[in-house]
């Protein structure tokens, strides 16, 4: 790449050497034979140049004929505007700051949404996992999710998993850490493959509290237990009770909810010994999550079809379950109650960001095409010894874009700055709720579409100033109407950006209070939860 | 000297006619066109050359270095084979158009 661009610059140079010496050799010529014919000879050399008339124009009108090859003008280009830009440094780190802000903030929404929306868990085939809703609730009971596991047709595997808070040993210091309760296929029907050891299976999962196995998050073996290679066949107390480490879940993984990760997985069947109270056998207690990978081809509808008959065979024979209905949903946002609310909040906030954006966009060109005001001497001088206006235009462009690129870049810099920080640092809640977003390649290209885009925008808009600049004017210093027309383009400018702003504030904080209603919203398990704290 | 300036678009015509008889550098293609023309065509001399460019880039002239008269390197232009092309279409029009134009000014009013 740096080798292209110095060939072309050295061929560059070649070339504008040899439009020059066959310029002069024509004046030179044309000279001889004006002396020839007997002009004197200091007057012959002047009227062979007036004969040529303006060169640095024709030279110019030559290198737009030729075609440039890009690199050579993109580094002329780029050479001139950072001179530009290092004279006038204020103007420089204002814009850059605004567009790092606009930029920063828009890449943090855009990665929060990608992981927490978009990205898949990891895990094969996730399309196909789907939770199981009871009257749009993800709980059920458990006798029902024995009846639902045993009598669908659309699932190749169901299991049934809950959160829950356990006690773990480590080193004589008992430790609060969040777990799930998880029955024997739920590794199977995940498909996933330990990183140590092995997970346990449905026969590890018969009878009540007859299997002591605890399988490790990745994050919770690294970290609680200096990631001990030979942690597979140790013992760890929970909930004072011993339990046979089997393996480690791989990295990354952390079940089927979006928010939640759990750095401990025991068998279903050991939950009276976790909670210290069975519901194992409780038909109207909904305590357990039910949730499972569709069979190959198998539709939503078909899938809540098939749960229709289970639900209306659950009704009649069992008492207690009266009114319910069964619905599958995307598993990830504890069943289908997370994913709209957090769907419509992620467009809320996502909106607030473009407003950023609006109004740095606004910020800039208002700033860019002041500036425009201010140059206009320098681009009518231009264009009087013989720039082309597009020539001029296109360096206008260059600069707006050495700009955005400059902005862009401080941008993703601001924004994998506070995902760092959104990474390590825990909600003020006692529960895993963890944000992992890593600022990744997509992120970046993200930072670099936006910030081209807007360099676009605000670099396109005074541009338009100065393609109507015209020289006699410019250089006589009155500039007439152009300036009136360009300083209604300001006003325009301004108007908006006290628009945005305005909206801006307004939407922050209805998105504000919205926040803190979502977060005194039930978060569907809180009730066995505080039984339990209590204990 | 009177000269009468040339039509927009003529200029580059003129160029490919003067490079059909043999290569030539930027003043030498001037000078026959000015001969061609028995000097009644004027070119700002400048203008030649963003021509000559602009030719040179649509493939319609090639270049090569030579040297020139009194000894120095000079840059030599030549008709392409599309250039030859370009000049038989472009002299056909133009005599078509140059027959037709004069015949609509030689039209003599007709008596009632």
């Amino acid at each position: 790449m740096l080798r292209t661009l110095w060939n072309a610059f050295t061929r560059r140079k070649q070339w504008e050497q040899d439009l020059q010496d066959e310029m002069r050799d024509h004046i030179a010529q044309r000279t001889q034979h004006l002396i020839a014919a007997g002009v004197p000879e200091p007057k012959a050399e002047r009227q062979a140049r007036l004969e040529f008339g303006p060169a640095e124009s024709y030279k110019e009108r030559c290198r737009e004929a030729h075609g440039l090859r890009w690199p050579a003008e993109l580094l002329q280009d780029l050479r001139y505007g950072f001179r530009v830009l290092s004279h006038s440094r204020g103007f420089a780190a204002i814009a850059i700051i605004s567009l790092a802000l606009g930029v920063g903030a828009n890449a943090v929404v855009f990665s929060a949404i990608h992981t927490l929306l978009v990205r898949p868990f990891p895990i094969p085939e996730p399309e196909r996992i789907y939770s199981i809703n009871r009257n749009h609730d993800p709980s059920n009971s458990f006798p029902n999710y024995r009846e639902i596991r045993d009598h669908n047709q659309v699932f190749d595997g169901l299991f049934a998993y809950r959160i829950a808070p356990m006690s773990l040993e480590n080193s004589g210091v008992a430790q609060r850490v969040w777990g799930y309760l998880v029955t024997g296929n739920y590794f199977d029907t995940l498909q996933v493959h330990p990183f140590l050891g092995r997970f346990f299976g449905p026969p590890e999962d018969l009878h009540e509290n007859a299997s002591p196995y605890a399988v490790l998050s990745y994050d919770c073996w690294r970290n609680r237990f200096g990631g001990d290679p030979g942690i597979a066949g140790k013992t760890v107390h929970i909930n004072s009770g011993v339990y046979t480490v089997l393996g480690v879940a791989p990295q990354g993984f952390h079940g089927t909810e979006a928010f939640y990760w759990p750095e401990i997985w025991v068998p279903m069947m050991m939950q009276p010994r976790i909670e210290g109270r069975s519901w194992l056998n409780e038909r109207n207690e909904y305590d357990a999550w039910i949730a499972g990978r569709l069979k190959h081809g198998i539709t939503n509808q078909q899938a809540d079809a098939d749960l229709g008959l289970i639900a209306a065979n659950l009704v009649r024979q069992y008492a207690g379950n009266e009114g319910i209905y069964l619905t599958v949903a995307r598993a990830g946002f504890a069943g289908s109650t997370g994913r709209d609310p957090l769907q419509a909040f992620a467009g809320g906030v996502m909106l607030l960001a473009v407003l950023v954006l609006l109004a740095a966009c606004a910020n800039l060109a208002s700033m860019v095409s002041a500036r425009v005001a201010d140059r206009h001497r320098e681009f009518a001088i231009r264009l009087s010894i013989g720039a082309g206006r597009t020539r001029l235009l296109r360096q206008l462009l260059t600069e707006s874009l050495l700009l955005s690129v400059l902005g862009g870049a401080a941008g993703f810099a601001l924004a994998a700055g506070f995902l760092h920080f959104i990474n390590q640092w825990r909600a003020p809640l006692d529960f895993p709720a963890s944000f992992q977003i890593p600022a990744d390649f997509r992120v970046f290209g993200f930072a670099f579409a936006v910030a081209l885009v807007t360099g676009l925008v605000f670099g396109i808009l005074p541009a338009r100033a100065a393609w109507r600049t015209d020289p006699n004017e410019g250089l006589k210093g009155t500039q007439g109407n152009a300036l009136s027309r360009r300083w209604a383009l300001r006003d325009l400018l301004l108007t908006a950006q006290v628009a945005v702003c305005c909206l801006l504030v307004t939407s922050s904080f209805v998105a504000l209070r919205g926040m803190v209603q979502s977060l005194r919203m039930p978060l569907g398990f809180s009730g066995s939860i505080r039984r339990h704290s209590r204990l | 000297m009177n000269k009468t300036s040339i039509l927009p678009g003529t200029l580059d015509l003129l160029i490919l006619k003067a490079a059909s008889l043999g290569p030539l550098h930027g003043y030498g293609i001037l000078l026959r066109i000015e001969q061609m023309s028995g000097g009644a065509l004027g070119i700002e001399q400048g203008a030649l050359y963003p021509a000559l460019y602009r030719l040179e880039r649509q493939n319609l002239l090639t270049t090569q270095w030579g040297t020139s008269d009194n000894n120095r390197r000079a840059k030599y232009y030549s008709l392409t084979s599309a250039g030859k092309k370009r000049l038989r279409q472009e002299t056909s029009g133009w005599k078509r158009l140059a027959t037709a134009m004069s015949t609509a000014l030689a039209a003599e009013p007709e008596e009632a």
